[in-house]
């Protein structure tokens, strides 16, 4: 395991050593200003979204025995992106506490309060059923996603950083602040070694109730304490990067070509390629600004759902024929 | 935290006094009183809906009950769920397990009681794994996608997996359905083997009577929730009780010193 771990980290630093030459203009080693710029403002973050969307993603399909489950499924994005946007409205403005926060940190607030909703009505009869979460799951994103778009046509004209598709699409906020990515890197972290431990669990809980528990699993408190944590850790990375969508589900499923379905070492390798695939993503958009008919740094989410839609296509249906 | 049972000092392995189920107004085992000892195999019988599964499910801990269930001597309340597992395995009628599931780790899933809080892999517990496969012909078979193997090899891995839990106890429900009669009986002889090799005490729900009382010790016999007859295979499996139990007559033809039951309809 601690081999897996020593040698999934160093994959993700050689990726990362490779993104850091990938600039907008050329392509080579840097100066310190401008590697240090990269590092911070994407390679970094960027990993940081990606470890956390992996692994909240292979939690998410081991507890809702769901291999299409990803980790805005309890409606972590739609809290975020519905929160980002009331935080702008005129009416909130004047509220001493609200603007006190920033957007992200408020947004961090709305997806854990959206997801606690989801998993209180899920857990109402102390009970988690999988098929339960992903229907609540669903109504609440819609509610959330409705919500938005109402509001949008209310107020349309709102002034603020970012604009709408910020919290759509998803993308690596640079305008997060300092404060706001420590905090989401605490969150991620604690939340990663939490899910480290329960990664045994996840193993039997997949069984299903009546074989979990007779090997000594408390399949609800498992099923709760999980779903609490990847929530937490999504929540955290949603907060300064809006949905960016498919690391959650491709990662673990490309992971498990690697190393089976062993949710102990699927969770350290899928949270390296989560973080390396997401810094890749990072370097390509960088990259395509160069490409002359592209004029603005496209969102990181349109890079993964549009490459990697495709991609895990190709790569399931060559699996299925093996 | 250890199990304070120590193997030997104990004949009852398994004792129910007065168990009743409910769900709901619905009275699902009424008032069952039976037990079982140590290195026995008792099948369970009886039609449908008879409540075999719901005895089987209780005994671990899943349903809620009246009365009592004595583990090794000792309540099932007072057990931890952990330390159960390290002394009754379950093996339900479909096993669980996802695509592309490797017969090493379904294996392996069975070592979950015994491991520490990081589970990880030691040098005993990848012994005592080939150990088991090798005794049940898994040995070639380790690194195969579960879903590749045929039925009576599947129901082995998952017999494995009980038996890597290392249990005093396994629970089987109607391990043998998806299986044609060649497996039934490869299946039901690979389990007498096993209780007598290791010592293992098996209860099994199933409906082949035939077969299973050709490779039982004890049976006990459900209808409707109660409990119709429970003892010696010869003394309890009259064609009366039989009879009433499946709401059929069946006759009983002897056959070289065993006998097998024929429905008369």
């Amino acid at each position: 395991m601690f081999v897996l771990l020593l040698i999934s980290s160093g994959v993700w630093s050689l990726v990362a050593i490779a993104c850091l030459m990938v600039g907008s203009r050329s392509v080579g080693w840097p100066e310190y200003e401008i590697l240090s710029l990269r590092l911070y403002n994407h390679v970094l973050p960027a990993s940081l979204i990606g470890s956390a969307l992996a692994c909240a993603g292979v939690t998410y399909q081991a507890i809702l025995r769901n291999p299409l489950a990803d980790p805005y499924l309890l409606g972590t994005s739609s809290g975020a992106m519905l929160a980002a946007y009331i935080y702008r409205l005129p009416v909130f403005a004047t509220v001493g506490w609200i603007s006190a926060l920033t957007p992200h940190t408020f947004a961090l607030l709305g997806a854990l309060g959206i997801t606690t909703l989801v998993l209180i009505l899920c857990g109402s009869r102390g009970v988690i059923h999988p098929v339960t979460v992903i229907l609540v799951g669903a109504i609440i994103n819609s509610i959330c996603g409705a919500v938005f778009l109402l509001l949008n046509s209310i107020f349309w004209d709102l002034q603020g950083t970012g604009g709408i598709l910020t919290f759509m699409v998803g993308d690596i906020q640079t305008t997060a602040s300092w404060q706001q990515i420590y905090l989401s890197a605490l969150g991620i972290g604690i939340g990663w070694v939490l899910l480290v431990v329960l990664s045994p669990f996840l193993n039997v809980i997949r069984l299903g109730e009546d074989e979990a528990s007779s090997l000594g699993v408390k399949i609800q408190r498992i099923r709760g304490l999980g779903l609490i944590i990847a929530s937490g850790v999504t929540a955290a990375a949603v907060a300064i990067s809006g949905p960016i969508g498919f690391i959650g589900l491709i990662c673990p499923h490309i992971a498990r070509w690697f190393c089976g379905n062993d949710n102990r070492r699927l969770m350290i390798v899928a949270t390296a390629l989560g973080a390396s695939v997401l810094t890749m993503a990072d370097a390509l958009s960088r990259y395509l600004l160069s490409v002359q008919f592209i004029h603005t740094i496209l969102p990181i989410g349109v890079i993964t759902a549009i490459l990697g839609g495709p991609f895990f296509l190709i790569l399931l249906l060559r699996h299925r024929r093996e | 935290m250890s199990s304070d049972f120590s193997p030997g000092s104990i004949q009852k392995v398994l004792q129910a006094d007065h168990l009743t189920v409910r769900l709901g107004q619905h009275v699902v085992l009424n008032n069952l009183n039976f037990e079982l000892g140590t290195g026995q195999i008792m099948a369970l019988i009886g039609a449908n809906g008879s409540g075999k599964t719901t005895l089987l499910r209780t005994l671990i801990g899943r349903v809620g009950f009246e009365g009592q269930i004595l583990w090794m001597g000792k309540s099932i309340r007072d057990w931890s769920l952990r330390n159960l597992a390290k002394q009754v395995a379950y093996m339900p009628q479909s096993p669980s397990s996802d695509p592309g599931d490797r017969v090493i780790e379904v294996l392996r899933i069975g070592r979950f009681p015994h491991r520490g809080w990081m589970s990880l892999d030691h040098d005993e517990d990848e012994h005592l794994i080939r150990e088991v496969a090798q005794e049940l012909g898994l040995i070639d078979l380790l690194d195969r996608a579960i879903e590749t193997l045929s039925g009576g090899q599947r129901q082995r891995v998952f017999l494995g997996r009980c038996l890597v839990q290392s249990p005093r106890v396994i629970l089987l429900d109607e391990p043998t359905t998806f299986l044609d009669l060649k497996h039934q009986t490869d299946f039901y002889r690979l389990i007498r083997k096993l209780a007598e090799k290791r010592g293992i005490c098996i209860l099994m729900a199933c409906h082949d009577l035939n077969l299973a009382t050709a490779h039982a010790d004890k049976v006990m016999v459900l209808k409707s929730g109660r409990l119709l007859a429970c003892g010696n295979i010869r003394q309890v499996m009259n064609e009366k009780i039989v009879s009433e139990a499946f709401d059929m007559p069946m006759k009983r033809i002897e056959l070289n010193q065993s006998f097998h039951f024929v429905p008369l309809e």
